[in-house]
């Protein structure tokens, strides 16, 4: 194993540890966050108020020692309060740019869906380019650089949900789900006096998770391990209980998360069942269910699970 | 679906089946039976061509014709029996007895049986399902290749139970339609690859795979003609002519129609091979004796003749009262009734030494060499003769006859010239210096029936010093070993004669089979030549020196007692069971004792020659063998199939896939599966827990797991571990927790094995698809 990965584990094993201890009981959820942190994606969490959504985003933000900014999504939030505007400083008698929220390494974008589409956009089109154009100047963002978006599905009035085409920007969407009894009761004991981000101390720093992600990206992906993603992502779009399939980005997002994945394991090399644990949270944002699936109350996991089952995972073309 | 109807390809394969079963009629007479399976075939033909306009699926094109052959043998056979020509439970009942009267014919008739009705709904069923068989692989699956498994086993049906040879179209007419068939759908792929083709590359590619198909076609029939030929079993061959029955007229059932030459060519290849009835009789006798015709005493330029003189007329009833047979005390009488006599007067067949004859006819007339003539047609007769059991002290003569036989003692010591210095050579190897007159023929007996003479009925060509048959008969027959019983029984005349005992040359019938009401039936292809020596006192006595299976049984006398004294002794006595493998009884079915003391030497060097001998149990020997050959088809393609794909393996890696899906296929043999979507991990998760695999099992089910993952997934140019003994491990680990009827099947069916030979057939029939990948 090299050094690279070495740090990979060392370090995202003492993250996991420190947001475990806020977030309790969602092992799974971290883990998925750091995933895709490592994977240079954007995460989408996506459940009812009180779960923790927001939470976890603010922890990951103190745990890197990085520059992390939160935003409040409103339906009064302009885009340029996003990205940053140009303002006249009368002293230098030149305008000069005042940089948005959008300007950190770890941005959590609380109730995205409450925004308008403009300011959505406006968002969005950063979080793909990993840059921002003011006035046909081009401001780079920093690196790393990470969205976390939080979005309440059940209230619905005054909001905007995100389109498919936006959301599919979104490397992975979890929902946080509730915590199981057990701990909740913990969950008491820890939140009842203070809140638990306060003791929180940084264990990394944005320059170690960049050099986690040039590690990430020295993962090798076996021409096999390739096939079965396309494999994955095509039987989404001819699976009859799918209306939409997962889109191209989705392929290559798929990839990358797995890539990730194994990174955390240590290993220098993507497995099947890598594509398969990150499978469910990258591609269930993407697809849309068919009526027929929507009536049977399936959910886009559990076809998504019915579609990992049909896939044969490809052997050495010997 | 009309393009599946096939009318030229089923024409072709009903005349192919039809073509394939129309020996049959040399089995049975009359050929009423034929005309019945005709319309059988045109039937179950008819409803496969329908069969196939309507529905694609092979096995109810079967069905349906399968249901026409019922239906049809209903109609023809079942009158009175059926229902509206519907079978109900009397039509089975009726048919019962009808296959029952069939077996009965086929088990207890020579060929030709008669063509009862059961024979007539027998052969309608057989040649109907061979029909099906021939139109299923031929037309409707188009594997026409296939198509001459039936066939060939139509004809064997034949080939097996006939007693002559088979005349060429026989055998030409069925090869030739198969060929067309297999020409037809020959051409139906290349159309099908030309419609397939896009490009003139292609082109050039379905040229070299049609001529690789071809290819390994041809080598494989190559391969396998060479290497069954030793190994299958050569049919025996049931007649025994050995030239001497010669028919004269080929009608049946006419007297008089069959002569034996009174001249015997030792020179000539054996000719006529029937089957024909020369003699029908009863007998008191447990093992009768010989019939004998003629008796030979000079033999000049390789033919015998006879110097007999005419003898008196006897009467009817009479004694002939035989000088010798007076003096064999110790003799049975017994006695035979003939109650059908086609043999040509004068000649007339009887036992030797006969002591009086009853004839229905012309006046018998006996000459000096007691052998009995006729002046005209005798159509039944009865004859009592003596069958001999001398003592063996009486027989321990002197080797040089001291008293003429009949004043003619030097013609019957007349040795060959041409073979006399071969013949001295061959006595003084095989017969001990102090011999009497008796060990003497037994060691001369023994050695001719012994390994290194074959029978055969071609004799050898020329040898090595050219030698010929017709040169030197005796000499030729020493040297290349191999002969019919004209050859045995004159070498062991002039071999006795070298010696100085008077011995004489016997033409005849061996006894024949037993057939019904206790009557044995002589053919001419029964007829045989044998030795007699003179013994003083006692008189002729007949040897036996043609080998078991296709001579008569050597009497008590001619063979050493237990503790053989005298002679070579490397081997016990090799009179071996001398029936051939038939199933009707033969009366010279004799004590098989011996031929368990035979070593394992003398039987491969007696090859099949000694299993023709061995009866039914060499048989049984040898069908085992074949079986366990064909049991051990799929397991052994099986082991070099994983050989082969493990020895191709490009690199680690490669070979690290070969073992993971050998080690899946044999696990499934064992009825060990994972989930067809299940990554490597899983797979050995599951197999772990299904397997109930604990400790250096899962282990080493783990590291294969390991490895694989590294070979699939891992950068490449990795060192990867041998994964063979860790598979190993785990299959034996999972075969200890089955039972054993599952082990057996997983060793005996292997998909792996399976694998291989429909690959190989993949490839003959597709050879570009199989090129490709």
């Amino acid at each position: 194993m090299d050094d690279g990965l070495l740090m990979v584990r060392e370090v995202t094993a003492r993250l996991e540890s420190a947001m475990n201890e806020v977030i309790e009981g969602k092992p799974e959820a971290v883990r998925t966050t750091v995933t895709v942190l490592l994977a240079e994606g954007h995460l989408l969490l996506e459940d009812v108020p009180g779960t923790g959504k927001t939470m976890l985003a603010k922890t990951l933000g103190q745990c890197i020692d990085a520059s992390v900014r939160r935003v409040q999504f409103t339906p009064d939030l302009l885009p340029s309060d996003i990205t940053g505007v140009s303002v006249f400083n009368q002293d230098s008698r030149e305008f000069e740019f005042r940089r948005g929220a959008i300007f950190a390494n770890v941005v959590v974008g609380d109730e995205i869906n409450r925004a308008s589409p403009k300011t959505q956009s406006a968002m969005l089109e950063c979080m793909e380019e990993h840059q921002v154009t003011v006035d046909g100047v081009t401001y780079p963002l920093p690196e790393p650089f990470m969205v976390m978006a939080t979005q309440n599905p059940i209230e619905m009035e005054g909001t905007y949900p995100l389109p498919e085409a936006q959301r599919d920007r979104f490397m992975a969407r979890i929902s946080m789900g509730y915590p199981s009894p057990r701990a909740e009761l913990d969950m008491l004991d820890t939140h009842g006096g203070r809140s638990p981000l306060r003791d929180l101390r940084a264990v990394t720093d944005a320059d170690t998770v960049r050099r986690m992600i040039a590690a990430v990206r020295s993962v090798h992906a076996s021409d096999a391990v390739r096939q079965y993603v396309v494999d994955v992502v095509s039987a989404t779009r001819t699976s009859p209980e799918l209306r939409l399939g997962a889109s191209p980005r989705g392929t290559i997002h798929l990839l990358r998360a797995a890539r990730a994945r194994a990174a955390l394991e240590g290993r220098d090399h993507v497995l099947p069942d890598d594509v398969q644990l990150v499978a469910a949270p990258v591609l269930a944002h993407r697809v849309i269910l068919s009526a027929e699936a929507q009536l049977a109350r399936r959910d886009a996991s559990s076809v998504l699970d019915d579609v990992l089952r049909r896939v044969r995972v490809p052997a050495l073309r010997a | 679906m009309t393009a599946r109807v096939r009318p030229v390809d089923a024409l072709l394969a009903a005349l192919a089946t039809l073509a394939a079963a129309a020996p049959l009629r040399t089995l049975f007479a009359p050929d009423s039976w034929v005309r019945p399976a005709l319309l059988v075939v045109v039937v179950v033909t008819a409803v496969g061509m329908l069969a196939r306009r309507l529905t694609r699926s092979t096995t109810l094109v079967v069905l349906a014709q399968v249901l026409a052959l019922v239906l049809a043998a209903c109609v023809i056979h079942g009158r009175g029996h059926t229902l509206y020509g519907l079978p109900t439970p009397d039509t089975v009942k009726a048919f019962g007895v009808l296959l029952r009267e069939a077996v009965h014919t086929i088990s207890s008739y020579a060929a030709p049986a008669p063509a009862t009705r059961g024979i007539s709904l027998f052969l309608g069923l057989v040649i109907g399902l061979v029909a099906i068989a021939v139109d299923a692989i031929a037309v409707t699956r188009r594997t026409a290749a296939a198509a001459g498994l039936p066939l060939l086993a139509a004809y064997l049906i034949t080939a097996a139970n006939t007693g002559t040879t088979m005349a060429w179209p026989y055998f030409a007419a069925p090869a030739a339609l198969w060929l067309l068939l297999l020409g037809r759908s020959g051409i139906g792929g290349l159309r099908r690859w030309s419609a397939a083709a896009t490009g003139t590359a292609d082109d050039g590619e379905g040229l070299a795979g049609f001529v690789s198909a071809a290819r390994v076609l041809g080598v494989g029939a190559l391969v396998l003609s060479l290497a069954l030929t030793p190994l299958l079993p050569h049919l025996p061959t049931r007649f025994l002519a050995e030239g001497l029955g010669r028919v004269t007229d080929s009608g049946r059932g006419g007297s008089g129609s069959v002569r034996v030459t009174s001249t015997v060519d030792v020179t000539r290849n054996l000719g006529s091979r029937s089957t024909q009835p020369v003699l029908r009789y009863r007998t008191d006798a447990e093992r009768p004796a010989p019939l004998r015709v003629d008796v030979l005493d000079r033999m000049a330029d390789g033919v015998w003749t006879s110097t007999a003189q005419g003898g008196p007329t006897v009467a009817s009833a009479g004694m002939i009262a035989p000088e010798e047979a007076s003096a064999a005390a110790a003799a049975t009488r017994v006695s035979i009734d003939v109650d059908r006599n086609d043999i040509a007067p004068p000649q007339l067949a009887a036992p030797y030494p006969p002591i009086s004859i009853v004839s229905s006819g012309g006046a018998v007339r006996q000459r000096d060499d007691l052998t009995l003539t006729v002046d005209g047609q005798v159509p039944e007769y009865r004859v009592q003769y003596l069958t001999p059991e001398p003592k063996a002290e009486a027989l321990a003569q002197p080797l040089a006859a001291s008293a003429a036989v009949g004043g003619r003692t030097p013609g019957l010591l007349e040795v060959d010239p041409a073979s006399r210095a071969a013949l001295t050579a061959f006595v003084d190897d095989v017969v001990p210096e102090d011999a009497t007159r008796l060990q003497a023929a037994q060691a001369i007996q023994r050695e001719l029936r012994s390994g290194p003479y074959t029978y055969s009925l071609e004799l050898a060509g020329p040898t090595a010093d050219g030698l010929t048959p017709d040169s030197a008969p005796i000499r030729h027959f020493l040297a290349t070993r191999q002969g019919y019983c004209v050859q045995f029984a004159s070498t062991m005349v002039m071999a006795a004669r070298t010696l100085g005992i008077p011995a004489r040359m016997a033409v005849g019938f061996l006894p024949g089979t037993l057939g019904d009401e206790k009557r044995y039936t002589v053919k001419a292809a029964d007829a045989h030549a044998w030795p007699e020596l003179y013994f003083e006192g006692v008189g002729w006595l007949r040897f036996e020196p043609t080998p078991g299976a296709r001579s008569g049984v050597a009497p008590a006398y001619s063979m050493p007692a237990a503790a053989p004294t005298a002679g070579p002794t490397t081997s016990a006595p090799s009179q071996t069971a001398s029936a051939s493998p038939t199933r009707r009884e033969r009366p010279d079915q004799e004590t098989r004792t011996a031929s368990a003391d035979r070593s394992m030497l003398d039987r491969v060097q007696g090859g099949w020659s000694s299993l023709r001998a061995s009866g039914p149990l060499g048989w049984v020997a040898t069908a085992a063998l074949l079986g366990a050959l064909g049991v051990l088809l799929l397991p052994l393609a099986a082991v070099l199939a994983r050989r082969r794909a493990r020895r191709r393996a490009a690199d680690d890696a490669a070979r690290a896939e070969v073992e993971w899906q050998s080690l899946v296929s044999r696990l499934g043999d064992l009825g060990l599966a994972a989930d067809r979507s299940a990554t490597p991990r899983q797979a050995g998760a599951q197999l772990t827990q299904r397997g109930y695999l604990r400790d250096e099992s899962a282990a080493a089910l783990g590291r294969v797991v390991g490895t694989l993952e590294r070979a699939r997934y891992a950068p490449p140019g990795e060192d990867l571990p041998d994964l063979g003994s860790d598979a190993d491990s785990v299959v034996r680990a999972v075969r200890r927790g089955k039972r054993l009827p599952d082990r057996l099947g997983a060793w005996l069916l292997p998909s792996e094995g399976m694998q291989a030979w429909s690959r190989l057939g993949q490839r003959m029939l597709h050879p570009r698809s199989g090129r490709r990948h």
